[in-house]
């Protein structure tokens, strides 16, 4: 494609000036003249029956002009992903530590906070339900959801038992080699740089306006009109540009909350927490754990796989059921597996809040099914990247789920060009660098695919607006919001090269409700596709009305850059403003993401992103502590849009699954009482324990659905560099982590028992 | 919210003294344990003496009568690259080098450090183990402590309210130390110590191993110390001496039992090594 102008060269993000200058206003830097300041009460203890919520004193306290609790939400007191369930302001229980009871509104946020103590909520305690299984085995432990919530057992949001072929007949033959292992992984925070905001006011048109930490506009307008009890259109949402997300704001937090506030008081209302109170109440990462039994022949097919599953969703349905589908839905990764048998139940708990981070639960599986690969292939006595290849999906062939797919061919080139790199060709010259002889080194791969946008769980559209403006410039303006992944420049890129136009002809706008149209979530690593799909068309639209406005004047009339060529003359978008009649200077498109042939009681995919990770660490045998000296992340996700985009995307995705697999570990007690409270205690990879080689090595093979060949990556990029890590360990000292994260107390521990 | 009731910015050592005689204040170096500690409630309305500006008086590092003596308000980034403490004190640097990151190595001092009393503090141990002392001066003199005994428990200190630190004396009779400091993390920078040692030797002091993170303050690992002096030791042996050297506890960074056994082999490679 090297007639492309746009597409895949390295273009500075649009809104890179303004940030690293200050200028670009976030949420959280909004300021509304005489606005007041809401501080949280939260619940303190982590389960318990309300009784009474008294407010008196704080209502006396200085600065303070109302304290709002249930009473005051107009609409149905809840929200959520898959269903109302989450309080805006508890009323009859509290069901973890970061529930919301009441919030004080005050004139200063110090004056807010400060009488925050003076609010007395009288409980009566409940038994802390903080152990996943024994919530659901158990029928004795405390029902958590509240009274009349459907649920698929005791304290269980939901269970999932789907069967191919008969894997039991396979673990029975005595000839076949089975791997069976137990893994764990951990609670897991986003750590995105700007903490949960919210502002909210009534404006001049009576309406209720909002601004906040938020990844899906429509769908928050939505549900806040729902708890407000107003038509959608007496509520506008401004998302915008975000301080990151990483799937976390997908779950709104304190924003209906602020709206119900600021509704009441008929003035601005701005809620803003602080690190802490974002750790304790932002959703986390689903923690799991898995039991998991893969066979294959002496040859090295694979037979069966076996999953059985608990999470542990914590407090609220929230985005649990979708999660654990994808879970399920990605649990033969991207082998080919004749017999499989997946089951799992996720818990509610007291527990953290869980949602979606990067990813969306095939972190988890990827990790421990990249684990199985290399045991079975130890065990095969088979290199396990033959092994891998061996087994490998096909182009044409269902998944092992049984349901069609598209996509790429990047995964079928992707074993050769990971042979081909530096640090597999010298893998023995590296692992015998290690300067002493008590670090140890290894190398270690791991693949992963990862569906693209929403499956056929629910819809998944995007819309698009492209505006012909008088000057000749174009609008793209869609409700996508920008977190940092860069979709601003993705979008400008892909628009100017389907437009055809200068580079600063093109205006991208994103993110609000009253300006953008609905693009779905900003969530599933689907805004390229489908936004880029979704212009497409407007544009496509767009020409075919020039084409036949000039084709009155002209006898050829061919799209030509910045405009049209007509019998020879270049007739600008200028003058094409000027000829076309109002009603066609602004047009729509509107994309579908194709579904695949199968519906199965999980939602399932068509079109999936592929990427491979190798990675060569060194432990050190003294200190049990990893380094990923060397990396190269292959991701084969379709065309490179934005060369500097992808290799930001790339970079990050390494360092999450470095995080990961060495050190994030998001804890609390059995009491459901947070341990890591803030970035002291919760860890993070750093700089300094990036590997000293990080390379991104594009697969560039067409996505056939993609616009201009491009498909999803701001997910695949983070998961299999989390198995390749741990895969590396065992080379290197032939631990199987076997829980998630790797730390060094947990290898040194290992090392102790099995020296 | 930081809840202070007053501010204020010395000009001279004589000032401060005075001041500090006649008032309770919190003496405010860097800022960089005082603030996040008053972020998390600490030191409410507390009235903050600023000593920034006497760093002419309180900042510069020299040879003392054989003696290298570091001013109380030297920064870690200061001491990382001062050339006297890379000579005769090169574990110094080196924890000055591992501390938190660029930021907090150009605010935080090391007297911050010490009169913080975290078992934590990365300057401590080689501190502690070179036998280095600090010098308290207030209106009614001046005295010297020995860093160890400086910290009677976690945030606690022997330092009297009308008292500053304004130096540090670590005893050289003009030979330098040698020897390394380990900290051991999960990560590689903005870590707080899970276990730290300096394993350090002088010509004329011979072996000193001081551990930090692994008991309520800093302390020498005297027991560890005398294997140094004997051949053929064994890491069974190094386990049963730092048994009695350390006392760690369980929190939420590791176990005791890691940071027994990582000490542990720190200081059995230094003795294999030596
Ligand atoms: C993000 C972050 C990372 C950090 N990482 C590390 C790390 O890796 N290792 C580590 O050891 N520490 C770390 N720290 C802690 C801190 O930076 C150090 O302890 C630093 O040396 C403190 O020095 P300061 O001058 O900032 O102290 P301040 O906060 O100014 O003061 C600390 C205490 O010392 C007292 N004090 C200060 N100077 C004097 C004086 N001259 N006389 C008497 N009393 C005095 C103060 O009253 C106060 O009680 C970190 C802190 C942060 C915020």
């Amino acid at each position: 494609m090297s007639e492309l102008r746009y597409v895949g060269r390295k273009i500075v993000r649009d809104d890179g000036l303004t940030k690293v200058t200050g200028q670009l206003t976030y949420p959280s830097d909004l300021k509304i003249d005489d606005m007041y300041h809401g501080a949280l009460v939260f619940a303190s203890v982590p389960h318990a029956l309300i009784n009474d919520i008294n407010v008196e004193e704080a209502l006396k306290k200085p600065g303070v002009i109302d304290v709002i609790t249930w009473k005051d939400v107009p609409g149905i007191n809840g929200f959520g992903i898959c269903g109302p369930e989450q309080p805006v302001y508890c009323k009859e229980k509290v069901r973890y530590l970061g529930d919301v009871v009441a919030m004080v509104v005050a004139k200063t946020e110090r004056q807010a906070r400060s009488a925050v103590s003076k609010v007395h909520v009288d409980y009566t305690v409940l038994e802390t339900v903080s152990d996943s299984v024994k919530a659901m085995t158990d029928s004795s432990t405390e029902r958590i959801p509240l009274p009349g919530t459907e649920t698929a057992g005791h304290n269980k949001i939901s269970r999932v038992d789907y069967s191919v072929g008969n894997v039991e007949k396979i673990f029975n033959d005595p000839d076949v080699i089975v791997a069976e292992n137990d893994y764990k992984t951990p609670y897991e925070e986003h750590v995105y740089l700007e903490t949960d905001i919210a502002v909210a006011t009534v404006n001049e048109n009576g309406q209720l306006e909002l601004w906040g930490s938020l990844q899906y506009p429509h769908l928050d307008r939505t549900e806040i009109a729902h708890v407000m009890d107003l038509p959608e259109g007496q509520v506008i949402i401004h998302a915008g540009y975000q301080g990151g997300g990483f799937g976390s704001k997908h779950d709104m937090t304190i924003q209906p909350a602020a709206a119900v506030a600021a509704w009441k008081l008929k003035h601005a209302v701005r809620v803003h927490m602080n690190r802490e109170e974002s750790f304790l109440t932002s959703a986390k990462r689903v923690p799991y754990q898995f039991h998991v039994k893969t066979a294959a022949d002496k040859e090295g097919h694979l037979l069966a796989h076996e999953v059985v599953f608990t999470a542990d969703g914590g407090p609220f349905v929230a985005a649990n059921p979708a999660i654990f589908c994808f879970t399920i839905e990605h649990s033969a990764g991207v082998y080919r597996f004749p017999n499989v048998h997946i089951e799992g139940d996720i818990a509610y708990t007291n527990n953290a809040h869980c949602g979606a981070f990067r990813g969306f639960g095939c972190n988890q599986i990827c990790y421990a099914l990249e684990s199985q690969m290399d045991e079975l292939a130890a065990k095969l006595g088979m290199d396990s990247l033959d092994f891998r290849e061996m087994n490998q999906i096909r182009t044409g062939q269902p998944l092992s789920m049984t349901h069609r797919f598209g996509g790429s061919d990047g995964l079928a080139v992707s074993y050769d060009v990971v042979r081909n790199t530096n640090l597999y060709k010298n893998k023995e010259a590296f692992k015998a660098a290690a300067a002493k002889p008590y670090l140890k080194r290894g190398i270690g791969f791991g693949w992963a695919l990862q569906g693209v946008g929403m499956g056929n769980f629910c819809p998944d559209y995007c819309i698009v607006d492209v505006k012909l403006h008088e000057d000749g410039h174009f609008s793209v303006s869609t409700g996508a919001v920008e977190m940092g992944q860069g979709v601003v420049t993705t979008c400008h890129i892909l628009a100017a090269e389907k437009a055809q136009v200068s580079y600063d002809q093109i205006q991208v706008l994103v993110g609000d409700t009253d300006t953008t149209p609905d693009a779905g979530g900003t969530v599933a690593s689907r805004s390229t596709l489908t936004a880029g799909n979704a212009m497409w068309i407007a544009f496509d639209t767009m020409q075919d009305y020039a084409a036949e406005e000039l084709k009155k004047s002209y006898r050829h009339v061919a799209l030509d850059f910045d405009g049209y060529l007509c019998d020879g003359r270049l007739v600008t978008w200028a003058e094409i403003y000027k000829l076309l009649p109002p009603e066609k200077h602004t047009v729509q498109g509107k994309y579908h993401v194709p579904e695949t042939n199968k519906h199965l009681p999980f939602g399932v995919h068509y079109i999936y992103g592929y990427c491979a990770h190798i990675v060569g660490v060194e432990v050190n045998t003294l200190t049990g502590q990893t380094q990923v000296i060397e990396s190269e992340i292959l991701p084969a996700v379709g065309t490179v849009v934005n060369r500097l985009g992808y290799e930001g995307q790339a970079e990050g995705g390494t360092s999450m699954a470095l995080g990961y697999a060495l050190m994030e570990d998001f804890r609390m007690d059995q009491e459901s009482r947070v341990l890591t409270k803030n970035l002291q205690t919760y860890m993070v990879p750093t700089t300094k324990d990036m590997p000293r080689v990080c390379k991104v090595t594009p697969i560039e093979t067409i996505e056939r659905e993609g616009p201009y060949g491009a498909g999803g990556m701001g997910e695949v990029v983070c998961i299999p560099g989390t198995p390749a890590i741990t895969n590396a360990i065992r080379d290197a000292i032939g631990m199987t982590v076997r829980e998630l994260p790797a730390s060094p107390e947990k290898v040194l521990m290992w090392l102790r028992e099995n020296a | 919210m930081l809840n202070i009731s007053k501010y204020y910015r010395v000009s001279s050592l004589e000032e401060a003294l005075d001041l500090l005689n006649k008032e309770t204040w919190k003496i405010l170096g860097g800022g960089t344990d005082i603030v996040p500690q008053m972020r998390a409630g600490a030191h409410k309305d507390a009235a903050l003496m600023d000593i920034q500006l006497l760093k002419n008086e309180l900042g510069s590092v020299e040879m003392r009568d054989g003696d290298l003596v570091i001013g109380a308000l030297c920064t870690h980034e200061e001491l990382r690259h001062n050339d006297l403490v890379k000579e005769y004190m090169p574990t110094l640097a080196d924890a000055c080098a591992h501390v938190g990151s660029p930021q907090i190595r150009k605010r935080g001092t090391i007297a911050g450090n010490v009169i913080n009393a975290s078992p934590a503090g990365d300057t401590i141990p080689s501190l502690v183990a070179a036998g280095a002392s600090a010098r308290f001066l207030s209106v009614n003199g001046e005295r010297l402590v020995p860093v160890e005994d400086i910290a009677t428990r976690p945030g606690r200190t022997v330092k009297e309210d009308n008292e500053l630190l304004t130096e540090f004396i670590i005893p050289l009779e003009g030979k330098a130390w040698k020897g390394t400091y380990d900290k051991v993390g999960v990560r590689n920078a903005l870590q707080i110590s899970i276990a730290d040692c300096a394993v350090i030797s002088h010509p004329d002091f011979g072996v000193r191993i001081a551990c930090g993170s692994v008991g309520p303050t800093v302390k020498r690992a005297l027991q560890s110390e005398a294997l140094f002096a004997k051949e053929g030791m064994t890491r069974e042996d190094f386990a049963s001496a730092m048994a009695e050297d350390i006392c760690p506890i369980d929190d939420v960074r590791a176990s005791a039992a890691y940071r027994r056994e990582v000490l542990t082999n720190l200081i059995y490679l230094h003795y294999q090594e030596r």
